[in-house]
């Protein structure tokens, strides 16, 4: 019988080019978000999620070099990396550590310090999230794949690009009423015609930008006073690249995972109001909605209504996304699961519907759904 | 006439610009690399002017002198000092100063030396030049601004690196064409552009360059000058800030409150590149060859490492009878003949023949 797991506190930092703040200055600095709401921070574990320290940093062992700089000693101490979807994967680590009894306790950091560097070194260590003797050695960068699939959407399902900008434009919307997004600024509806093209069709303004972010997420066995309880989580892989899959307009891994997630938590898909979703390149929104069954394949650029930035009744991305809030890589999970914290419990409403009581979902995934982790998060009672 | 801030001060008393002849359209570039041309429209810069083979920031340099003196109407053996602001320097060890002053004519008992901090070593010649003449340690100052400056082919500085000057000659108010009623610096240790020892071209922090370096430079120099001399936005009839590309200047003027149609007309760079040195101290140039007297100029030059002066320049009636003592910036701006990526990176050095 595995125990109940919560969620006591968490905070985030806006996610930015924080170019006076290192790795270990971006971890302190979303706990001391987090413990302006709650002092009693004593973990047992420190798991820290991040994509690419050695690479962007010169750093290896980071969870220790971030705990020591921390002042927390004597405990266990872990990194995780499953590339862009480190997150929901640190989050899950850290569930089963607690579910398993090994600890009561545990501080989750995610962080990512991406700006330092020139963008030639960035998209270098971006593109090794791909195999890199397969794909990354031909120049198949994240950002081609995503226009392969792009394009083949378009041609399948007859879109046009600008019927699928729709997206864009309503994260960005949504990020102006996000205190932590990267991007808080509204785009017109022709934006993309000043945008440039990174792969074609794909142009600048399909793309997460890149930002430095951290944020951190306290886990216990204990509800105390307010938390919110993760109710279910799932994870799943597929074949590493799109193109090798029976239908790479279908993320499995994502079915799967979200299958798991639900009959762990033992509800419906129905019942999810609220999610957060890996929307790193326009078209993958729309697959990851239709691969969680939220509308039919090539359905959901019709049914996502982006007056309420919602499909199904599921309100969806209402940070901004990948795209407007922010993807600090190894960081992006950690925000998702902070962003549902403060819709169940923290007093975010950003639209003026009350969430607190629903559930909400977080989906992370690493490159086109080749690995996928879900979590169903309620307020604790 | 303008009532002018109290404090020492000094004037301009001739101008002069030079730019080579060849031009190349960024277009050009954009179509060899392969970049998207809204990359190239949102910089705003069409063309960028091209030293030919024998030009460099000497003979541009020299060019520019010559006619700054005589527009300052005044016989060489006068000027006491000669600063060349640049970053390319002909050579690394021996001052460009010197080649310059030996071909104007200016004889040995003088101060002389090339001074480096990226586009605005110029602009702290000028600095150094107010104090010289204020002092009356020399009677006349030599200033010159000049580059050819290197980019590495493909890199997105590409597009806007190029070959020009501009030379000030800086002496007594009295005798000036315009007074330079106050100036005001600010510096820090910022690395958003540089370039090793031995490297041919520079390296820069890409984004790094604009909203740490660029545009907080310029605000806070403008602002100490405000707070400086109690002038405000509205005081002044143009405003020439630095410009590495079209875009910035306009971005920075917007976030100071300054009207568009003030900064306009000193640009520059959209159609001759960024000459660096050359690049604020040309939109000068451009002002004094059509501001009417009693216009209150503001120039607000920008080098990378970082720093960023503020300067409050006043004209004075008796520019109307210098300015057509030399050719004006426009006559130099569009007597041009256009080349092709091959001819520019023959001319540039990008390729040699062994």
């Amino acid at each position: 019988m595995t125990r109940r797991v919560y969620i006591n506190a968490a905070g985030a930092i806006e996610i930015d080019r924080h170019f006076d703040k290192s790795y270990k200055a971006l971890a302190l600095e979303s706990i001391r978000r987090m413990e302006k709401r709650f002092s009693a921070i004593e973990p047992e574990a420190v798991v820290v999620s991040s994509m690419s320290p050695e690479s962007m940093g010169e750093q290896i062992g980071l969870a220790g070099v971030i705990a020591d700089y921390l002042g927390l000693r004597r405990l266990k101490v872990f990194r995780v990396e499953m590339g862009e979807a480190s997150g929901l994967a640190a989050i899950m680590a850290s569930y089963s550590l607690i579910a398993s009894g090994l600890v009561n306790r545990v501080l989750v950091i995610g962080v990512e310090k991406i700006t330092e560097l020139a963008t030639s070194h960035i998209v270098r260590v971006y593109s090794m999230i791909g195999d890199s003797e397969y794909m990354g050695l031909y120049g198949i960068s994240p950002a081609s794949e995503a226009s392969m699939i792009a394009k083949l959407y378009m041609a399948r399902y007859g879109y046009s690009y600008e019927e699928l900008f729709k997206w864009p434009i309503t994260m960005h919307r949504n990020a102006v009423r996000n205190p932590h997004a990267q991007l808080k600024f509204m785009i017109k509806a022709d934006a993309y015609r000043d945008s440039p093209i990174i792969s074609e069709p794909l142009r600048l303004l399909d793309a997460y930008p890149f930002g430095d972010g951290a944020s951190a997420v306290y886990m216990s066995s204990k509800p105390g006073d307010v938390a919110a309880e993760i109710l279910g989580i799932g994870s799943s892989n597929d074949a590493h690249d799109a193109v090798s899959r029976e239908d790479p307009l279908f993320f499995s891994s994502i079915r799967e995972s979200f299958g798991e997630a639900l009959r762990m938590a033992g509800i419906n898909r129905d019942l999810i109001n609220y999610l957060e979703i890996h929307d790193s390149y326009t078209p993958y929104s729309y697959i990851i909605l239709e691969s969680m069954g939220f509308a039919e394949r090539g359905e959901a650029p019709k049914r996502f209504s982006p007056d309420t930035s919602s499909i199904d009744r599921v309100y969806v991305n209402l940070s901004g996304g990948l795209k407007a809030r922010g993807h600090p890589w190894g960081a992006t999970g950690i925000y998702q699961v902070y962003e549902l914290f403060q819709i169940l419990v923290g007093g975010w409403n950003p639209i003026g519907v009350d969430m607190s009581n629903g559930y909400a979902a977080a989906q992370s995934m690493n490159g086109a759904g080749a690995q996928s982790y879900i979590a169903i998060l309620r307020r604790a009672r | 006439m303008l009532a002018l801030v109290a404090g020492p001060r000094a004037g301009i008393l001739g101008w002069g610009a030079y730019i080579p002849i060849y031009r190349l359209k960024v277009s050009e570039i954009a179509r060899i690399w392969g970049y998207d041309e809204t990359v190239v429209k949102s910089l705003w810069i069409e063309e960028k002017a091209v030293g030919a083979i024998d030009e460099d920031t000497i003979t541009i340099g020299w060019e520019a002198s010559r006619y700054a003196i005589m527009r300052a109407g005044i016989d060489p053996s006068e000027i006491g000092a000669i600063f060349v602001g640049t970053e390319s320097k002909p050579y690394a060890v021996k001052p460009s100063a010197t080649i310059i002053a030996e071909a104007l004519g200016i004889p040995p008992n003088k101060m002389s030396s090339d001074l480096e901090f990226a586009c605005r070593a110029a602009s702290e010649a000028m600095r150094i030049s107010i104090g010289l003449v204020a002092s009356n340690m020399v009677r006349a100052s030599l200033v010159i601004g000049a580059d050819t400056a290197q980019a590495s082919p493909g890199d997105l500085l590409e597009f806007s690196a190029s070959s020009g000057g501009a030379a000030f000659v800086i002496g007594s108010p009295k005798d000036s064409v315009a007074v330079i009623e106050a100036s005001y610096s600010y510096v820090t240790d910022t690395p958003d552009f540089w370039r090793r020892e031995g490297s041919p071209y520079p390296e820069h922090g890409e984004s790094f360059t604009g909203e740490p370096a660029y545009f907080s430079h310029i605000i806070n120099a403008v602002k100490g000058l405000l707070e400086k001399t109690g002038l405000s936005i509205s005081d002044f009839d143009y405003t020439v800030f630095h410009q590495p590309n079209g875009k910035f200047p306009l971005q920075v003027g917007q976030k100071l409150g300054f009207p568009r149609e003030k900064i306009l007309p000193g640009m520059v760079t959209p159609y001759t590149g960024n000459t660096y040195n050359g690049s604020a101290l040309l939109g000068l140039v451009r002002i004094l060859d059509i501001a009417k007297p009693g216009s209150r100029i503001l120039l607000a030059p920008f080098g990378s490492g970082a720093g960023a002066d503020a300067f409050s320049i006043v004209i004075q009636d008796r520019i109307e009878e210098r300015r057509d003592l030399a050719p004006r910036l426009d006559d130099l701006i569009n007597r041009k003949l256009y080349i092709q990526y091959g001819e520019y990176v023959k001319y540039r050095k990008k390729i040699v023949k062994l």
